[in-house]
C-alpha cells in the first residue's frame, strides 16, 4: 500500500468532534492534490469509542488508528507524543494534519521536534505543485499571507487555522479500516503529571475566558434584569453588563464590558438592550459573533452584530428560551 | 532561582494604508515595533516568581536586529535583570526550528531553573519555539499556563494550563522546566519611571554565533517563507464594497484595511419570527447543539 | 497715663506677646522652609496691584458674591472695621506710656473724627459678628462646620467690641468731658453709668476694663496664628504670590529624566507657595460646595484635603509620614476631574489642582500605583500614540470621503485643523470634526491636517500624573508641527486647546492655538461664513471646563448660537464660570466612578430640566457624557445633546 496521510482526530468523552470532520475533508481534498495515491489515516486516542469505521470512514477516512486506553480519555502530551512518534516512526506517512486547537498547538510542534521534521503551523490553505508543497499561513493579524514550503523530504506536518477549515460533503457508504491499538502506557514515567481538571462554570469564570457571554444593557431594565441570567443559563453563557448596569448595583465591577471596565472575546456574545456607545464597543470587538437585539433600528450596536434583531428583548428573549429548551427536549 | 525569557520584538501590522505593491501595501505607519504581548506576560511572571522566593535572577534574552530598543528596555524596567540580545549577520531568514536551537545554545550556557515564553507571538503566529526549545534542552513543558505555583520542597511546580474556553487543567512537573504563557496567566505591571531611567542605561549584552560556538552549517532551517503576499480581502476585516461610494474612495477604504464595521444580517418581524432567527442562528453556530 | 509699675507690667505684655508671636511665627516660616524652591519673586508691581485690588478692593471676598454667596459682604465689613479696630489698639498702647490720655497724640479734631467711626465700626463688627453666629451655628449652610475655633473667634471679636464701648463708656464718665465727642455710643453708655451710680469707681472700672482689653487684644493676637485665623495673616502673601502661569497650565518636572522631582509623596515634596497655601486656607468650604466630586458623593472634599495637610504639616515634626494614604486617600485624589471649580471660588487662590496632580505623579511615576483601567490608556499611548489605542495609519479613516488634505500633501494652508484623538477615533465625535471641518471649508479656508503625523496632545496622561509619557508626546508633537512650519492651530477638543496654547509653550512650543467655537465666530464676524436660515428652538450651551473656566471663553459659543435667527439660548443654573464639569477631565474618562451619584447624571438632569430642546457643548468628552447622562434619565422627557458645531451646520448650509 501506498504512503499516508495522518490527520489527528479529537473527541471529548468517547464522542468524535469537530474540527476532526472538517480535517477529514481537508485531507481528502490533499489526497486528490496528491493524485489519490495516498491512505488517508485517523488517529484516534480516546476510550470505549464506538462507530468509527462508519463515523470517519463517511468523511473520507481509508483507515483509523485507535489507540484505545483509559489513559487516553484526556490528552496527556506524554502519552500522545510517544504513541503518535512510535507509530509514525512505523508508518512514515507523508503529512500529519492537525487542528490548531488546544490540542494541536501543543502536540504538534512537540511531535515535530521529537521527530525532527519540519512543521507550519496555523496554515489556511495547501498547494501541491508536483512535488512541492506550499502552505499558505497568515501572518501580521491577517493583514498579510505567507507562503511557506518544507526545506525536508518526509513527513511533513501541518496544523489547520480553524477558521479556514471546512466540511465537506459525507459519504455514508464508505468505511474505514479501523486497526485498534492497546498501548502499554506505564504512568508514572511521564514528566508532566496530570492532577486535576477543571470545567468552566461559566457562572464563576472571569468574562476576558468566557466562551458564550449575554450581556445586558440599560434597554433590559433594573427590574427585569433577571432574564438575562436566565438565557445565560439556558444557552451556558456567562452574564456581563454595560457600565449604566453596573452602575446599578445588579452586577459587580468584575462583570463591567467596556472601556472602564474588561475587554472580552467570547465566541458568541449577545448584547441585549445595548445602544452600542464607543465606550461598551471597544470592549467588544475581539467577539467571534455577535447577536444584538434592539428596538431601536439606529443602534450603533447593529454595526457590530452579525445578527441583529429589531425588537423588544422582553417579548423576544422568553421566547428564545422557549424555544431552546424545546430543542434541547427534543435532541 | 535563575529564571530566563525569551522575549521576541515583532513589528505589529494594524493596518494596511500603503499606496506600493512592494509593500504589500503597508505603510511605515501602518507597522508597530514592540514586544510580543505574550511575552510580556511571560516577563511579568518571571519577575512575579523572582519576587515571591525573594531572591533570584530573571534574565531576557531576545534573538535579532534591536528593533524595538526602548520596548525591549521597559521589559528590563518591570524589574528583570539582565537582557541578552544574540545577534549574528550571519543569522538570516531564521525559521522557529533555526530560532530555537540558537535560543538553546544561548539557553544552555545559562542553565536556568525555569524558561518562560509566549505561548505564540503576534506576528507570524508560529508556537513552536517553546516545544523546541524544551526538546533540544531536554526540560518538560506545558504551553498555555494560565498560573503557576512552586510547591514547598520547591522541586516541583503545579501548574494551571488553560485548555480554551476557561477549561483548565492542573499538571505537576519537576524542575528545571519550560512553561508558555497563555492571557490571563497575569496583568504585566507599569514599569516606575526611576527603574524605566535606569533601564534605559542599563547595558544590553551581546551574544554572538561565536559566543555561543555555533556552527551555523548544522543548522538549517526546515521550513521557508518564499513569498509573502497580499491577501485576499478577508470578510471580518474589509467591508463589503459600499454601493454609495465611487470607485477611488472604495480602494481607500480597502486601502484603509481598518476594522470596518460587520454587515451582519438585520431583522425586523414579530417576536415570534425573530426569536425563531435566534434560535437558528444559534443552532447554526453550534451554540445550541441539537 | 499709667504708673511706673503699671508702664513696666504694660512692656512685660508686650514682650511677651512679641515672643510668643515671633515664636510662633518662626516656627510656621521654618515650615514653609522645608517646601521646595519656587520663583514666585518675580512681578513684583503686578502682584502688588493684585494684592491692593484682591484684599483692599475687597475682590477676594467679593468675587462670589455674584453667586448668591453674600457671606463676602459681612466679610468686608468686618475686614475694615476691625482693620480700624486695629489702629485704635495702637492709641491705646501708647496713651499707655504717655503722662497724658490719647487726645494729646494727633489733636481733638483728629480724635473726635476717628473715634465716631470706631464707634460705628463696632456696631457693623457687633451686627456682622451676630449675622455670622446666626449664619453657622443657626442656619447652617453646607459648607460652613460649626467648630469651636470659629465660634471662639467670634466670641473674642465681639468681646473686644464690648470691650471697647465699656472702656470708651467709663472713659468718658472717669474725664468728665467727652474726650472724643462725637462717640455717640461711649457719651450714651457714660450717661447709663451715671445713672447707675457708677461715677464714683469709675476710674477704676476705667483701668480694670483697659488691661482687660489689652489683654484680649494680645491673647488674640498669638491665638491668630494658631488658628485657622492664621489666614488673617498668611492670605495678604499667599495672594501677593499667586501664580502668574495661565490658569490649569501645569509646571514641568524640571529634573524628569533624572527622576528626580517625581511629584509628592511626603509634604515638604510640596513647594514652599504650596505650603503657604494650606496657611491660607480660610476653611470657609466654598471649594467643597462647588467640586463636582463632592457634591456626587466622592470621598474628595476639597476643603478637608486642604485641613488635614495643614494639621499635618504642623503636627509631626519629625518623621514625616508618607501622605498617601494616611493623610489624602487614593479615592480622593483620583476623584477629581480637574475642574477647576475650587480653584475658581477660592477666596485666597489656593492651588487645589496642581496639588492633586503633584499626588498623581507620585503614584504614578514613583509607584506605577493607579486605578487599573488607566493601564490601557497608557499602553495605547505608549504603543499607537492615541487614547484609543487604534494607531496613526487609521487617524485620518474619519476623512474618508472628504476633500482634505494632510501637511504632507500640501503646505498651503491658513490653518492647521487639530482634530485630537476623540474627533478622530470616536465614532460620534468623528461626527463633529466633520462637520467643523465641512463649516470651515464652507468658510472658504484653506485648511490641512496632520493626518498620521498626529498624536495624542498629552492632557490624559498629564493629568493622571504621568508627566514622562507627556512628555515624550509634547516632544514628537512639537518636532512634527516645527517641520512643517505649522503657525495656526485651530483644535475642536478644548483639551487640545489648552494643552497646546498653554502648555506647550513651556516645551518649547509656540503656536497661535484657537479654540473651534472662537474661529468660527469670528468667520460669522467678519462674514466669511453666513447663517442662511433660521431655527426654530431652545438651546442650553454646557460649558466645557476646558473651554469656560480655565480659558476664560464664554462669550464665543453663546455668540455663535444667539447670531442663529429664531433660536433661544437658555442657560443653567450653573453656567459661565460656575459651570458644573461632565465628569470626564483629569482622566476621569478612563475610570471607573464608582463611589456616589455620577457626575454626568448631575448635569444632564440639570440640562433637562431647562427644558430646553438642545444640549449644545463644544468638547468631545462633554459630548459623550452628556449623551450618556441624558439616556440614564429616569424621565421621559427628550433632550437631544449635539456639538454646537452641529447646530450651526444646520443653518449655514
Amino acid at each position: 500500500m501506498g504512503q499516508e496521510i495522518f490527520i489527528m482526530m479529537e473527541q471529548k468523552e468517547g464522542v468524535m468532534e469537530e474540527p476532526s470532520f472538517s480535517l477529514l475533508s481537508e485531507g481528502k481534498g490533499l489526497r486528490e492534490r496528491l493524485g489519490s495515491s495516498h491512505l488517508l489515516s485517523a488517529i484516534v486516542m480516546g476510550d470505549g469509542i464506538r462507530n468509527l469505521e462508519r463515523e470517519l470512514g463517511s468523511w473520507g477516512a481509508d483507515r483509523v488508528y485507535y489507540f484505545e486506553s483509559p489513559l487516553l480519555k484526556r490528552y496527556q502530551s506524554d502519552f500522545y507524543l510517544n504513541l503518535l512518534s512510535g507509530l509514525v516512526g512505523e508508518k512514515s506517512p507523508d503529512f500529519f494534519l492537525f487542528g490548531a486547537t488546544s490540542l494541536g498547538n501543543d502536540l504538534a510542534p512537540r511531535l515535530a521536534a521529537r521527530l525532527r521534521v519540519g512543521l507550519i503551523t496555523h496554515c489556511v490553505d495547501l498547494y501541491v505543485d508536483q512535488n512541492r508543497v506550499e502552505v499558505i499561513k497568515t501572518i501580521s493579524d491577517q493583514f498579510l499571507h505567507q507562503k511557506l514550503v518544507f526545506r525536508h523530504s518526509g513527513l511533513r506536518i501541518v496544523t489547520f487555522s480553524l477558521h479556514a477549515l471546512m466540511r465537506g460533503d459525507q459519504d455514508f457508504q464508505k468505511r474505514a479500516e479501523v486497526i485498534k491499538i492497546s498501548p502499554k502506557i506505564e504512568p508514572g514515567q511521564e514528566r508532566v503529571r496530570f492532577v486535576n481538571w477543571l470545567k468552566a462554570d461559566p457562572k464563576t469564570i472571569g468574562l476576558e475566558e468566557a466562551d458564550i457571554i449575554v450581556c445586558g444593557g440599560r434597554g433590559v431594565g433594573k427590574k427585569t434584569f433577571e432574564m438575562v441570567h436566565q438565557l445565560a443559563d439556558v444557552i451556558n453563557g456567562s452574564v456581563g453588563g454595560t457600565r449604566p448596569v453596573i452602575d446599578w448595583g445588579i452586577l459587580p465591577y468584575e462583570r463591567q464590558i467596556g472601556q472602564t471596565g474588561v475587554e472580552v472575546s467570547p465566541t458568541l456574545l449577545m448584547a441585549l438592550g445595548i445602544s452600542g456607545a464607543n465606550e461598551f464597543t471597544v470592549g467588544i470587538e475581539g467577539s467571534k459573533m455577535v447577536i444584538a437585539i434592539n428596538m431601536d433600528r439606529k443602534a450603533r450596536i447593529f454595526k457590530f452584530a452579525d445578527l441583529g434583531i429589531i425588537g423588544d428583548i422582553h417579548q423576544v428573549i422568553p421566547l428564545v428560551m422557549d424555544q431552546i429548551k424545546k430543542v434541547k427536549k427534543e435532541s | 532561582m535563575k529564571i530566563a525569557v525569551c522575549i521576541k520584538q515583532i513589528q505589529y501590522i494594524y493596518a494596511r494604508t500603503g499606496r506600493d505593491p512592494k509593500t504589500h501595501f503597508i505603510a511605515e505607519e501602518d507597522r508597530i515595533r514592540m514586544i510580543n504581548p505574550y511575552d510580556e506576560l511571560a516577563v511579568e511572571e518571571a519577575i512575579r516568581i523572582k519576587e515571591r522566593l525573594g531572591e533570584g535572577e530573571v534574565i531576557l534574552i531576545t534573538l535579532g536586529d534591536l528593533m524595538a530598543e526602548r520596548a525591549l528596555k521597559r521589559c528590563l524596567a518591570m524589574g528583570a535583570d539582565r537582557l541578552i540580545q544574540i545577534h549574528d549577520p550571519y543569522f538570516k531568514k531564521l525559521d522557529p526550528w533555526t530560532t530555537s536551537m540558537i535560543l538553546a545554545k544561548a539557553i544552555e550556557r545559562l542553565t536556568p531553573d525555569l524558561i518562560f515564553c509566549g505561548k505564540e507571538a503576534v506576528d507570524d503566529h508560529n508556537g513552536q519555539v517553546g516545544a523546541y526549545l524544551a526538546e533540544w534542552l531536554g526540560y518538560p513543558y506545558i504551553s498555555c499556563v494560565v498560573g503557576l505555583e512552586l510547591l514547598p520542597n520547591k522541586k516541583a511546580m503545579r501548574v494551571s494550563r488553560a485548555l480554551g474556553r476557561g477549561d483548565k487543567e492542573i499538571l505537576e512537573c519537576l524542575i528545571p522546566a519550560l512553561f508558555s504563557v497563555e492571557k490571563g496567566i497575569n496583568e504585566p505591571r507599569y514599569p516606575t519611571l526611576p527603574n524605566l531611567l535606569k533601564a534605559f542605561e542599563q547595558k544590553i549584552e551581546c551574544w554572538d554565533g561565536k559566543t555561543l560556538g555555533l556552527q551555523m552549517d548544522e543548522i538549517q532551517p526546515m521550513t521557508e517563507v518564499v513569498e509573502i503576499q497580499y491577501p485576499r480581502p478577508r470578510v471580518k476585516r474589509i467591508s463589503a464594497p459600499d454601493g454609495h461610494l465611487n470607485g477611488f474612495e472604495r480602494v481607500l477604504n480597502l486601502l484603509a484595511g481598518s476594522k470596518m464595521e460587520k454587515k451582519g444580517r438585520l431583522l425586523e418581524g414579530s417576536p415570534e419570527q425573530m426569536a425563531a432567527e435566534i434560535v437558528r442562528f444559534l443552532r447554526e453556530n453550534g451554540i445550541i447543539k441539537d | 497715663m499709667l504708673p511706673l509699675g503699671g508702664k513696666i507690667i504694660l512692656l512685660i505684655l508686650i514682650l511677651m506677646t512679641l515672643f510668643f508671636f515671633s515664636r510662633r511665627a518662626y516656627f510656621l516660616i521654618r515650615l514653609l522652609q522645608q517646601g521646595k524652591p519656587e520663583n514666585r519673586f518675580n512681578h513684583w508691581g503686578k502682584r502688588l496691584k493684585y494684592v491692593l485690588v484682591q484684599v483692599f478692593g475687597g475682590r477676594c471676598t467679593l468675587k462670589n458674591v455674584t453667586r448668591g454667596d453674600y457671606a463676602g459682604f459681612g466679610h468686608l465689613l468686618l475686614f475694615y472695621g476691625f482693620s480700624l479696630f486695629l489702629i485704635s489698639y495702637l492709641f491705646h498702647i501708647a496713651e499707655g506710656f504717655y503722662e497724658k490720655l490719647s487726645p494729646s497724640i494727633l489733636g481733638h479734631g483728629f480724635n473726635h473724627l476717628f473715634f465716631l467711626f470706631l464707634d460705628i465700626a463696632g456696631l457693623v463688627v457687633i451686627a456682622v459678628i451676630l449675622w455670622a453666629a446666626v449664619r453657622r451655628y443657626l442656619i447652617r449652610p453646607n459648607r460652613l462646620d460649626p467648630t469651636l475655633e470659629a465660634g471662639i473667634i467670634l466670641v473674642v471679636v465681639f468681646s473686644l467690641m464690648l470691650l471697647h464701648y465699656l472702656t470708651e463708656g467709663f472713659r468718658i464718665l472717669m474725664e468728665g468731658r467727652p474726650f472724643a465727642e462725637w462717640s455717640f455710643v461711649g457719651i450714651a453708655l457714660s450717661h447709663l453709668f451715671e445713672e447707675l451710680g457708677l461715677k464714683g469707681s469709675s476710674r477704676s472700672f476705667f483701668f480694670s476694663f483697659w488691661w482687660l482689653h489689652l489683654i484680649v487684644v494680645f491673647g488674640f493676637s498669638i491665638y491668630v496664628l494658631y488658628s485657622k485665623h492664621l489666614h488673617i495673616l498668611a492670605s495678604f502673601f499667599n495672594l501677593f504670590f499667586h501664580s502668574l502661569e495661565h490658569r490649569g497650565a501645569l509646571p514641568p518636572i524640571s529634573e524628569l529624566d533624572k527622576a528626580k522631582g517625581l511629584g509628592v509623596s511626603k509634604i515638604e515634596d510640596f513647594s514652599w507657595k504650596k505650603l503657604l497655601d494650606l496657611y491660607a486656607c480660610t476653611e470657609c468650604g466654598r471649594c467643597t460646595a462647588n467640586c463636582p466630586a463632592s457634591i456626587s458623593g466622592k470621598p474628595l472634599r476639597p476643603r478637608d484635603l486642604i485641613y488635614h495637610l495643614k494639621a499635618h504639616l504642623l503636627t509631626s515634626k519629625d518623621g514625616r509620614f508618607p501622605i498617601i494614604p494616611q493623610v489624602v486617600t487614593e479615592d480622593e485624589l483620583w476623584a477629581c476631574t480637574t475642574c477647576h471649580a475650587c480653584v475658581e471660588v477660592c477666596p485666597v487662590d489656593i492651588e487645589h489642582v496642581e496639588r492633586m496632580i503633584d499626588f498623581r505623579r507620585h503614584l504614578v511615576m514613583s509607584q506605577a500605583d493607579f486605578p487599573s483601567e488607566v493601564k490601557s490608556l497608557f499602553r495605547n499611548l505608549e504603543i499607537f500614540r492615541d487614547t484609543h489605542g487604534k494607531g496613526p495609519s487609521l487617524r485620518t479613516e474619519w476623512t474618508i470621503g472628504l476633500p482634505i488634505k494632510t501637511f504632507r500633501e500640501s503646505q498651503q494652508f491658513e490653518i492647521l485643523y487639530w482634530v485630537g484623538c476623540e474627533g478622530s477615533f470616536h465614532d460620534r465625535n468623528k461626527e463633529v470634526s466633520k462637520v467643523i471641518l465641512k463649516t470651515i471649508q464652507g468658510a472658504g479656508v484653506k485648511v490641512g491636517i496632520l493626518g498620521k503625523d498626529e498624536m495624542c496632545c498629552g492632557d490624559p496622561a498629564r493629568r493622571i500624573g504621568n508627566e514622562y509619557l507627556f512628555r515624550e508626546l509634547v516632544h514628537r508633537n512639537i518636532g512634527i508641527l516645527n517641520h512643517y512650519g505649522v503657525k495656526k492651530i485651530v483644535t475642536y477638543c478644548p483639551h487640545c486647546y489648552h494643552t497646546l496654547k498653554n502648555e506647550y509653550p513651556l516645551f518649547g512650543g509656540q503656536f497661535e492655538v484657537i479654540h473651534y467655537t472662537v474661529y468660527i465666530n469670528e468667520l460669522l464676524r467678519n462674514g466669511r461664513l453666513k447663517i442662511r436660515r433660521p431655527l426654530e428652538g431652545q438651546v442650553v450651551f454646557h460649558d466645557p471646563c476646558y473651554l469656560g473656566r480655565i480659558n476664560g471663553i464664554y462669550e464665543a459659543p453663546r455668540e455663535i448660537l444667539k447670531s442663529i435667527p429664531a433660536l433661544n439660548l437658555k442657560e443653567m443654573p450653573l453656567s459661565k464660570e460656575r459651570s458644573f464639569c461632565c465628569g470626564a477631565g483629569g482622566g476621569r474618562m478612563w475610570m471607573h466612578e464608582s463611589q456616589g451619584e455620577r457626575i454626568n447624571q448631575i448635569r444632564s438632569r440639570e440640562a433637562i430640566e431647562t427644558k430646553a430642546d438642545w444640549v449644545a457643548t463644544s468638547c468631545p468628552y462633554c459630548l459623550t457624557m452628556m449623551e450618556d447622562g441624558v439616556r440614564g434619565q429616569e424621565t421621559k422627557e427628550q433632550v437631544n445633546v449635539l456639538d454646537l458645531s452641529e447646530i450651526l451646520y444646520r443653518v449655514i448650509l
